[in-house]
């Protein structure tokens, strides 16, 4: 629905125009009026800036031409045209004239051939070849460089005027002066011996227009539509529509000129620059019209704001009241009618709110009451959350605290699980160990190098790449086989390892534990080093076992397997014959000559050096894959591995050879003596004797030596030496 | 030596105390400031006779002195480089016999002085060969080939200084670059300016200009000016301008030899100065002090005299000897190249020959090429050389 006219408004807009409308159409005309008189002036002024430049260019033109025509008539040309030698005077007057003359840029003298002989600030090539050259030719022969005159040539050639800045800088004017041998011999048919050729830019001649021009004012030579000199290269700036355009014959011509150059000047003035003259009258009309039409203006303003005030303060009520508020409008209208309708509107007023306030009271109780149920009720739900939180907390706690018993007991379990596997079983210790360890922590690579056992030290790892664990083995074995004390932490490419030593009871390392992880807690890392100590104590058991195993079967005076080892070792080559039966073994008996002779007459102590000695010697003549035992006392036994007849009897051999070379020093004082070693042996061979007999053949073998021994013995020389 | 010095003092006192005073006009286009003024300040002063000097740019002489004595206009007595007697015949100079000279004068100097069988003028200066002057604040060590200079360009553009300068557009500055090529104007008292040598070398000379290794619009005075005031760490400059030079630039002033081009050693021009007596109708009396002035000026004193405050080496020879026994630092240097430049022909070929090499480089800086550049030499020296005759 469209909206309806409101009163005040077109009282307002009749006044307005009322006092606008004849006001504007008389200003209109006025400044229709003084647009046509500036336009007037500006036409004028340009027409006489435009005389004034052309009349100026053709003065200073005139002057430089009768210079020109003087200078032509100079003794030292005439010379400089003879001979050479003479050039340089004619140079240095020249270029007096060029310096003297703002209008040109070089000057050329030209012999008959056209051919430059001097030349001041000059371009000899554009002279002899370029387009000029060819109009100067033409002229030349046509007759048209006459005695006492000027010819015009107008050229475009930049490489002339020295200027290629823009497209039109090479435009300009050659002025061509016969020279005379005879000067005096004006009016008689004479020849040129030579020419003066100046060369005048129309930029030079554009520089003699500037002077003239005001601000913003620009101006122009063309030919035709062509633009010989501008302030752009296309001609005159016209980016804007704010100008004037006027133009003027210009003719370039002198005293001495036959035939004159014909051009245009084009102005161009900026209109609004040309009217700064006038523009003071203008704004002075302006600003009377703009108080008019202001003090217009605001009269009709003021009569319809006092005419439409009564009736927007009665909507301003009515718009009060309908949006709930209803008290009384105190200010009172001047007006009789309008002070009516005010009284009745604030009466009804009055009872209409008294009824809004009684139930606004009501309300409010209702909203207090409202209020105080939503505040118990947020509050038992905020206590039912924090229930709820508690009870979570407890539940984590005990359900951490049970994951924890787990864990200690599946360590509990793995600890008893490994030492029983290690202490009852061969198993490879360090497999064994990762393999528990690897139960409990899945997610860690890890790896574990021993240092005590009788092999060099390796690490075993279970779930590093090939390049970790090389490092790692380098890193641990480095440290441990120098002493030096462990890190806690180790670090390569980015990854780290939690590092735990292994000792014995006696301080020693005895093993290292790696793990690939960036941390362990507390507990973890207890169970870790937990894990190490068993480990410790069960390399440590294993050791001591080890030991004692080794000392049961050891001959403690020599060093050599004692009878047990050797019976083991006897029923172990038995077993491996039966199943294996061409893999005969041979067996010496030895028994030690002279032992009671040592014992009586230096004491136990010889003997026992004897006993050692011939234990030495025995296991020094044998091959390394042969065993020699003692049996006790003086009885020794060699098992030979793979003992045919035919080997053990290059044994025997061997034995025999060696046979009174050694000897064990029993000097007492200065009694020096010896007591040389000797024995006598027995052997047999499974190839002849089955395993049974085999001990006893050997045996008595050896009791036969034995008894050959002592009954050679008794006819030989005493045994001592001295 | 010391008895017949005092004999002539002793004979020019008693020829001032007898006649009366003479005036002469002495023209000279030497560029020395202190030359012309010191000897006949010192002449007057010993002889009482009047001298009236008139300085003549040297660009200009040749041309003034031929017009001068076209139009009968000429001096007593000017001092003119030796190469300008080879136009005698057009300046109209008088033929001198023996008894112009001081017996101890060098034969080599004398014989620049002759054409075809006469001697047309008293020598009284030798040298007048080009040098490399430095500036030492700007340069540590000169360069000893353009190569090495050139690389210096880009350091001293940085510090705001010029490379060198000379006068570029004046033939003697171009004369060393034209025998490092193996060229020289004037063969068997012929013109030969269009061989391939005179091509390289106006080749290479142009290149400098192209490169901006030197600005081709920088004449004498702007070289000098710039290089005084330090604008130019380098300049090529003669030997009469060492003693003014050296008053402006006081220690940090260096001389060395001429930059070789390659292997190519540059061989400045060397000349000497003469006196040259214009055929005028002259009274015995003005004739006996002109003698008497020339005689003053090869003499050992005023000889001793000019090398002392201008640093121009003498003709007399036992002065040039003194000077050569004693040489030091910029003076040893002086003559070093002294001793690799060449005579200057005193022909009118040759005179003919710095014409047309100049108007040859006018058209090579138009534009034409260094072979029509040297073409057009030759033409234009061939053609003026008829004119002119044999020398």
């Amino acid at each position: 629905m469209a909206t309806p006219l409101k009163l005040r408004h077109l009282v307002g807009a009749a006044l307005i125009i009322a006092a606008l409308l004849p006001s504007g159409i008389v200003s209109a005309i006025l400044l229709q009026r003084q647009h046509e008189a500036v336009q007037h002036n500006v036409s004028l002024v340009m027409e006489r800036t435009l005389d004034s430049m052309g009349d100026d260019l053709n003065f200073k033109f005139s002057i430089f031409s009768s210079n020109l025509q003087l200078f032509a008539r100079e003794r030292m040309l005439v010379q400089a045209l003879d001979s050479f030698l003479y050039s340089s005077h004619a140079f240095s007057t020249m270029k007096a004239l060029v310096g003297q003359s703002p209008l040109i840029s070089s000057l050329h003298l030209l012999d008959t051939d056209l051919k430059v002989v001097e030349e001041v600030n000059g371009n000899i090539r554009a002279v002899e070849e370029g387009p000029l050259s060819e109009s100067l030719k033409q002229a030349v022969a046509d007759g048209a460089v006459r005695d006492g005159r000027q010819l015009l040539l107008p050229f475009q050639d930049s490489s002339l005027t020295g200027d290629e800045s823009t497209p039109n800088a090479g435009s300009g004017i050659a002025v061509v002066v016969p020279v005379y041998r005879h000067v005096l011999q004006e009016g008689l048919t004479r020849a040129p011996i030579g020419y003066l050729v100046a060369i005048v830019p129309w930029r030079s001649m554009y520089s003699t227009l500037i002077p003239h021009l005001k601000e913003k004012e620009q101006v122009a030579v063309m030919q035709g539509q062509q633009v010989l000199a501008a302030p752009t290269s296309a001609g005159l700036n016209d980016h804007d529509n704010d100008h004037v355009i006027a133009s003027r014959r210009l003719l370039i011509t002198s005293a001495y000129v036959d035939t004159p150059l014909e051009y245009t000047l084009m102005m161009q003035v900026s209109r609004s620059a040309r009217m700064a003259d006038l523009e003071h009258a203008e704004r002075t009309v302006i600003i009377t019209i703009a108080i008019i039409l202001a003090l217009g203006l605001g009269s009709a303003l003021i009569i319809s704001h006092l005419v439409g005030q009564p009736f927007r303060k009665l909507k301003a009520l009515v718009g009060e009241y309908s949006g709930g508020n209803y008290g009384p409008m105190t200010a009172p209208f001047t007006t009789g009618e309008f002070e009516e309708v005010r009284r009745l509107l604030s009466q009804m007023g009055q009872t209409i709110d008294a009824q809004f306030r009684s139930l606004r009271h009501q309300n409010e109780a209702l909203e207090t009451a409202n209020r105080e149920k939503e505040e118990y009720n947020r509050r038992l739900l905020s206590f039912n959350d924090e229930l709820e939180v508690r009870v979570q907390e407890k539940t984590r706690a005990l359900t951490e605290s049970l994951n924890r018993e787990e864990k200690s007991r599946q360590i509990l379990q793995a600890l008893l699980h490994l030492g029983v596997e290690l202490q009852h079983n061969d198993n490879e210790l360090q497999t064994t160990a990762l393999g528990e360890l690897r139960h409990l922590y899945p997610a860690f690579a890890m790896g574990i190098l021993l240092t005590s056992g009788t092999t060099p030290p390796h690490l075993v790892q279970v779930g590093l790449d090939l390049t970790s664990a090389d490092w790692l083995e380098y890193q641990l074995r480095t440290a441990a086989a120098g002493g030096h004390t462990l890190p806690q932490e180790l670090r390569h490419e980015r990854r780290l390892y939690q590092i735990f030593t292994m000792h014995s009871f006696s301080g020693r390392l005895c093993g290292v534990l790696a793990l690939l992880t960036n941390g362990l807690d507390p507990a973890d890392r207890d169970i870790m080093r937990l894990f190490c100590k068993q480990l410790a104590a069960i390399i440590e058991g294993r050791r001591l076992t080890e030991e004692l195993e080794r000392m049961a079967s050891t001959d403690a005076l020599t060093g050599l397997p004692n009878r047990k080892a050797f019976e083991e070792a006897i029923e172990v080559a038995a077993a491996t014959l039966k199943r294996f039966p061409d893999r005969h073994f041979g067996l010496f008996v030895i028994d030690a000559n002279n032992l009671k002779v040592a014992n009586d007459e230096y004491g136990h102590i010889c003997g026992d050096r004897l006993l050692v000695g011939i234990a030495d010697l025995l296991r020094q003549t044998c091959r390394s894959t042969d065993v020699v035992y003692r049996l006790g006392g003086d009885e020794f036994a060699i098992l030979v591995a793979g003992g045919t007849l035919d080997s053990c009897k290059q044994l025997a051999e061997r034995l025999r050879l060696e046979q009174g070379h050694h000897a064990i020093d029993v000097s007492r004082g200065d009694v020096h003596s010896q007591l040389v070693m000797s024995f006598a042996l027995g052997f047999a061979s499974t190839e002849e004797t089955p395993v049974p007999q085999l001990f006893r053949e050997a045996d008595s073998r050896m009791y036969g030596a034995k008894q050959r021994y002592y009954r050679d013995r008794t006819s030989q020389q005493p045994h001592e030496t001295p | 030596m010391l008895q017949r010095t005092l004999i002539a003092c002793s004979l020019l006192l008693g020829l001032s105390g007898t006649a009366s005073a003479i005036t002469i006009d002495f023209w000279h286009c030497h560029q020395s400031s202190t030359l012309a003024d010191d000897v006949v300040t010192a002449f007057k002063k010993a002889t009482g006779n009047q001298v009236r000097v008139v300085p003549y740019a040297p660009g200009e002489a040749k041309a003034e002195l031929l017009l001068g004595a076209q139009s009968g206009l000429m001096p007593d007595v000017m001092l003119i480089p030796s190469d300008f007697l080879g136009l005698h015949q057009e300046m109209r100079l008088r033929r001198l016999d023996n008894s112009w000279n001081d017996p101890q004068v060098m034969p080599s100097a004398l014989a620049s002085t002759g054409v075809g069988s006469g001697q047309w003028g008293v020598p009284v200066i030798q040298g007048n060969h080009l040098l490399l002057f430095f500036n030492r604040r700007l340069v540590q060590e000169p360069a000893h080939d353009w190569d090495s200079l050139i690389a210096q360009q880009s350091a001293l553009q940085a510090r705001g200084v010029k490379l060198i300068g000379w006068n570029y557009g004046e033939m003697y500055w171009f004369m060393p670059f034209l025998s490092a090529f193996g060229g020289w104007p004037i063969t068997d008292d012929q013109v030969t300016l269009d061989g391939p040598s005179m091509v390289e070398a106006l080749t290479f000379y142009k290149s400098l200009s192209d490169r901006g290794i030197i600005d081709a619009d920088c004449d004498y005075d702007c070289a000098q000016k710039g290089f005084v005031e330090g604008q130019y760490a380098y300049a090529i400059n003669g030997d009469w301008a060492l003693a003014d030079t050296r008053r402006e630039l006081g220690k940090d002033f260096g001389v060395a030899l001429l930059p070789n081009i390659g292997d190519k050693v540059m061989a400045p021009m060397s000349a000497t100065y003469v006196l040259a007596f214009p055929q005028i109708d002259e009274s015995p009396e003005k004739m006996k002090v002109l003698k008497e002035f020339a005689l003053f000026f090869q003499s050992v004193d005023v000889q001793r005299r000019i090398y002392s405050n201008s640093n121009l080496l003498p003709v007399n020879s036992v002065v040039f000897q003194e000077v050569k026994a004693n040489a030091s630092g910029d003076t040893r240097m002086m003559l070093e190249q002294l001793e690799r430049a060449k005579p200057m022909p005193s022909s009118s070929a040759m005179a003919v020959a710095w014409q047309a090499m100049a108007k040859g480089y006018q058209r090579l800086m138009g534009g034409d090429t260094a072979a029509d550049a040297a073409a057009f030499m030759q033409r234009l020296a061939d053609r003026e050389m008829k004119k002119v005759g044999t020398p």
